[in-house]
């Protein structure tokens, strides 16, 4: 295999460039002294500062970092009871509601946006629930995460089987005990991944925020897409680093803990 | 109640019954025990009415081909299944349906089953703690464990840090610290090299020798099992084929399949012609075959299709004492093993294996392609079913 | 004894605990309900209230009447109001034809990649894993702005093209199909190399040598021998770049320009913008049933080999 390394290399390094060279536009830019996007003319930290007198980009940083942190958070609670039942317990029907779980990931997610928003304005219009905002935007946003969760922790779960438990059993604990001494330390790198992925999946989605945002609820995404008409978008490379950098963070933090050794098994 | 072993018992030809564990305490009784395994169309009967009783001090080999349910009984035992229907008694006290955890039976798992998360002396510990013990007397305890089986080195490591051998003692340690009434060990030995596999069998003996509780083993690996066990129960397709110890089994086999399983044996299938007192002859395709059978077994010559057993090296080969049950045959096979040299002979389409000893000084006679001739002593051989 | 096994008939003891169908069934509603509910409320009823949306007609103001009609659909096969319209009919051959180049080019440059990562040291391995993770989660709209700049006609990348002649000063290609096919693999790509990665590291090269060993060529070895082992991680990421990616929306309405309208457009187009809503639904339902039998062609496929599901994850 490693013979191949001479052609493989080269072409594998182009990909990686092909794959950063657009981040690394938005990083650089960020900190770009130019106006517009087009040279570089120095080292600056201005956009940053902008950033932080501009009402409407701050309050773009916050919900998108609320929307994500709270999403996150319900649909870890879900996911990870789901994961764990589905993992352990038989209802009629699981086949069934298994392939809806995995929907989510292959559906186009213009196709899951335009049926939330369907379903929130008929609700709105019929019943007079929930005008788009940041309710709708997370009610959408955990429907999106609860499957990735619940799939991960499942994952998790199916690696070692029901053996440790066994054997918890075998020296002579009872379910509650084996729950509390076993199963949740186990699990807990799943849940934390699951979590974590959660939260990155929320930052990352843009077409799903677009359809159920309201006019309160502007993220990042959305007023990055409405300004990336009208030109100059420094200060928008600031905020858009910003979030890139949580979404690396997270994704590395969740590499590590997937590939990490000490709860693997033997 | 028919129990397969009390038949190999009564083929003893001495007559006497050696039970050394006749006068010990049951501690451990199955009754009938069953249990189906899937459901609907790939339900199986993976366990089927098995009596067995584990006393005082003795060690229970359970031998058997892969799927044969050896891994299932042992569950049972554990109480990781439920019988259905079946009895299972630890000192007298029905088991049959508490769960695991509420049991005196600890096992060491085909693949250990250390907790990843724990380190060794609180895997160790973790039956100890269940029980509710102080945590000096618990430290105490692991302690003498580790040292018993020279795990101290290694105690605050966790399980992904171990090899094989230590992993495996580990187990051991887990399992016989909470001093159970009986010890389960489902394969411990899968998957090891040689060197462990003698290393922990000497260990286990050992342990054995110091404890009064049965240990019941699982193995598919018939020399493992000569080697340790006190008896061996022979289990295929849920059943078991025959019980008792390591020398009864190789000796007087109940059927085809345990001659079969247990060491390497000719088995030669024939028709029942007539009896004349002990004496029973048997047409086959050699010719006929005189064979002596016990008085105590006649029911079993009364059968017309039987089969006859004989071990490889209770074949004589070119021996002119003996005037018996003799064939001449032609080698077509010689392997020359140091102790002793295995010669298959062909005769009238049936290949005889024999395997004669080597004697000091003298060289090799065997030849592929000679003419010899064999005999089967009477008392050697084994009338059985055929199957 | 006997009432007693009756009493655990069709029981069984899983992970310890020694339960029956309501056992099963009670903790069930506790751990899953929460989860069943939360899926059934707000993906099983948006669903279908979507199907049932592609079935209504509209009134002569626009406004959506509840009768039930096949028109949508109609109008989705070129059936015009004014006699045959190939129009909506482009829209999907231009969504498959977009989705499916994608795909090829994102399996040709999967391939080389993945055999690339098996080869270095596993702690390299690692990083270069973690290096594809990180585009993966980046939000898209943010990639795909940035190759609106690096695609400007001045920009940095066309610079050093015009520069060797191959391209003239001032000529662009965003936006256009060129742009629209760069931002859809650099947006995919990684969907396709996590699976693909994942399959070559398990492969059994032992399985080439002894293909040659028994005459095979080189050639033939590699097809026979080591390619299918592939073809698990292969075909999971074929599904989870070629279904999303003919439903991609962001991409060709920044990169694309007008000329390449395709699905996702479409329905953006459908419900933000003309409020057609049954005309719109009837292209998710279309886009949800195509979906549905790719999944369902990918499990036929698989359903043999007992393999578990590659984590894109």
């Amino acid at each position: 295999m490693k013979k191949y390394l001479a052609i493989t290399g080269p072409i594998a390094a182009g990909i990686y460039c092909f794959l950063y060279l657009p981040i690394l536009v938005i990083v650089l830019n960020s900190f770009n002294s130019a106006r517009g996007e087009y040279e570089w003319k120095g080292f600056d930290l201005r956009w940053y500062r902008t950033l932080f007198a501009d009402e409407a980009a701050l309050s773009a940083l916050q919900n998108s970092l609320v929307l994500a942190t709270t999403s996150a958070a319900i649909a870890t609670v879900i996911g990870t009871l789901l994961g764990y039942g589905l993992n352990r317990y038989r209802f009629p029907g699981k086949r069934t509601f298994n392939g809806f779980l995995h929907l989510p990931a292959y559906v186009p997610d213009i196709v899951l946006a335009s049926a939330l928003l369907l379903f929130f304005t008929l609700l709105r219009q019929r019943a007079g629930w929930l005008a788009p905002g940041m309710t709708t935007m997370i009610l959408a946003h955990v429907t999106m995460q609860i499957p990735i969760v619940a799939i991960i922790v499942r994952a998790r779960l199916e690696i070692w089987g029901d053996s440790y438990e066994e054997a918890a059993a075998d020296l002579g604990a009872s379910p509650t005990k084996r729950f509390r001494m076993i199963t949740v330390p186990l699990m807990k790198p799943g849940v934390i991944a699951g979590g974590l992925l959660a939260f990155t999946l929320s930052l990352g989605d843009f077409v799903v925020s677009l359809f159920t945002a309201g006019p309160g609820s502007k993220t990042v995404p959305i007023l990055v897409y409405q300004k990336i008409g009208s030109g100059h978008t420094n200060d928008l490379n600031a905020l858009s680093t910003l979030i890139i950098a949580i979404s690396a963070l997270t994704a590395i933090i969740v590499a590590l803990i997937q590939s990490s050794r000490r709860y693997q098994d033997t | 109640m028919d129990i397969p072993g009390l038949q190999a018992e009564k083929l003893t030809r001495s007559g006497e019954r050696r039970d050394p564990f006749a006068d010990r305490t049951t501690i451990l009784e199955l009754r009938g025990v069953t249990k189906v395994l899937g459901r609907g169309k790939d339900a199986r009967i993976a366990v089927n009415e098995i009596n067995l009783v584990a006393r005082e001090g003795e060690f229970i080999t359970i031998l058997g081909p892969r799927g044969c349910g050896k891994t299932t009984l042992l569950r049972l035992i554990a109480g990781l299944d439920i019988p259905e229907p079946g009895a299972i008694f630890i000192d007298k006290t029905d088991y049959s349906h508490l769960p695991a955890h509420r049991r005196p039976v600890n096992t060491v798992f085909k693949h250990f089953g250390l907790f990843p998360h724990l380190s060794v002396s609180e895997n160790v510990g973790f039956g100890l703690r269940m029980k509710r013990l102080k945590s000096h007397e618990i430290a105490r305890e692991v302690m003498a464990a580790l040292q018993l089986l020279d795990l101290v080195e290694v105690a605050q490591r966790k399980p992904g840090q171990l090899n094989r051998g230590e992993h495996q003692r580990a187990a051991l340690a887990r399992a016989l610290v909470c001093e159970p009434r009986v010890l389960l060990l489902d394969e411990p030995m899968d998957g090891l090299d040689l060197k462990l596999r003698g290393e922990l069998l000497s260990k286990l003996r050992e342990l054995q020798h110091n404890l009064t509780i049965p240990f019941i083993l699982c193995t598919e690996d018939q020399e493992e099992a000569l080697a340790v066990s006190d008896t061996i129960v022979v289990m295929n397709e849920g059943r078991i084929e025959q019980a008792g110890p390591a020398s009864q089994l190789y000796e007087y086999p109940a059927n085809p399949f345990v001659a079969g399983f247990v060491g390497r044996c000719n088995l030669i299938e024939g028709r029942f012609l007539y009896r004349e007192g002990a004496e029973v002859v048997v047409e086959t395709k050699l010719g006929k075959i005189s064979c002596s059978l016990p008085d105590t077994d006649a029911e079993k010559a009364d059968q017309n299709e039987v089969s006859l057993a004989i071990r490889p090296e209770k074949v004589l080969v070119n021996d002119e004492e003996s005037v018996d049950n003799r064939f001449g045959g032609m080698i077509t096979e010689v392997e020359y093993l140091g102790s002793e040299t295995r010669l298959r002979i062909r005769s009238n389409e049936v290949v005889v294996r024999a395997a004669v000893p080597n004697p000091r000084l003298r060289l090799q006679t065997w030849k592929a392609g000679d003419n010899v001739f064999f005999s089967f002593p009477p008392d050697n051989l084994i009338l059985m079913d055929a199957r | 004894m006997k009432s007693r096994n009756k009493k655990f008939k069709g029981w069984s003891v899983e992970h310890g605990v020694m339960m029956g169908r309501r056992g099963h069934l009670w903790r069930s509603m506790w751990l899953s309900g929460p989860g069943i509910a939360w899926m059934t409320l707000l993906l099983v009823c948006p669903l279908a209230v979507i199907t049932w949306m592609s079935f209504m007609d509209r009134g002569p103001n626009g406004e959506i009447v509840a009768r039930f009609t096949f028109d949508n659909f109609a109008l989705l096969g070129g059936k015009g109001p004014f006699g045959y319209d190939p129009s909506h009919l482009e829209v999907f051959v231009r969504s498959i034809f977009v989705g499916g180049v994608t795909t090829c080019a994102c399996v040709l440059a999967a391939l080389p990649l993945a055999f690339f990562m098996v080869a270095l040291p596993n702690r390299l391995q690692r990083v270069a894993l973690i290096m594809i993770a990180i585009p993966l989660w980046t939000n898209v709209l943010f990639r795909t702005y940035a190759w609106q700049i690096l695609l400007a006609p001045d920009g940095l990348l066309l610079t050093p093209f015009v520069k060797v002649g191959l391209m003239e000063p001032g000529q662009h290609i965003y936006p256009g199909w060129r742009a629209l096919m760069i931002g859809m693999v650099g947006c995919y790509l990684p969907f396709m190399v996590v699976p693909v990665y994942t399959s070559v590291k398990q492969i059994d090269w032992t399985s080439g040598d002894i293909a040659r060993d028994l005459g095979a060529d080189k050639m033939t070895a590699f097809t026979n021998a080591i390619l299918p082992q592939i073809q698990p991680g292969l075909m999971a990421g074929i599904i989870f770049v070629f279904l999303p990616a003919t439903g991609q929306f962001v991409i060709p309405n920044l990169l694309g320009g007008g000329k390449t309208f395709v699905l996702g457009n479409a329905l953006e187009q459908e419900f933000v913008v003309t409020h057609n809503w049954p005309l719109g639904a009837a292209y998710s339902v279309f886009m949800l049933a195509f979906v549905a039998a790719g999944l369902l062609l990918h499990t036929r496929m698989t359903r043999n080999r007992q393999e578990r599901e590659p984590m894109v994850l």
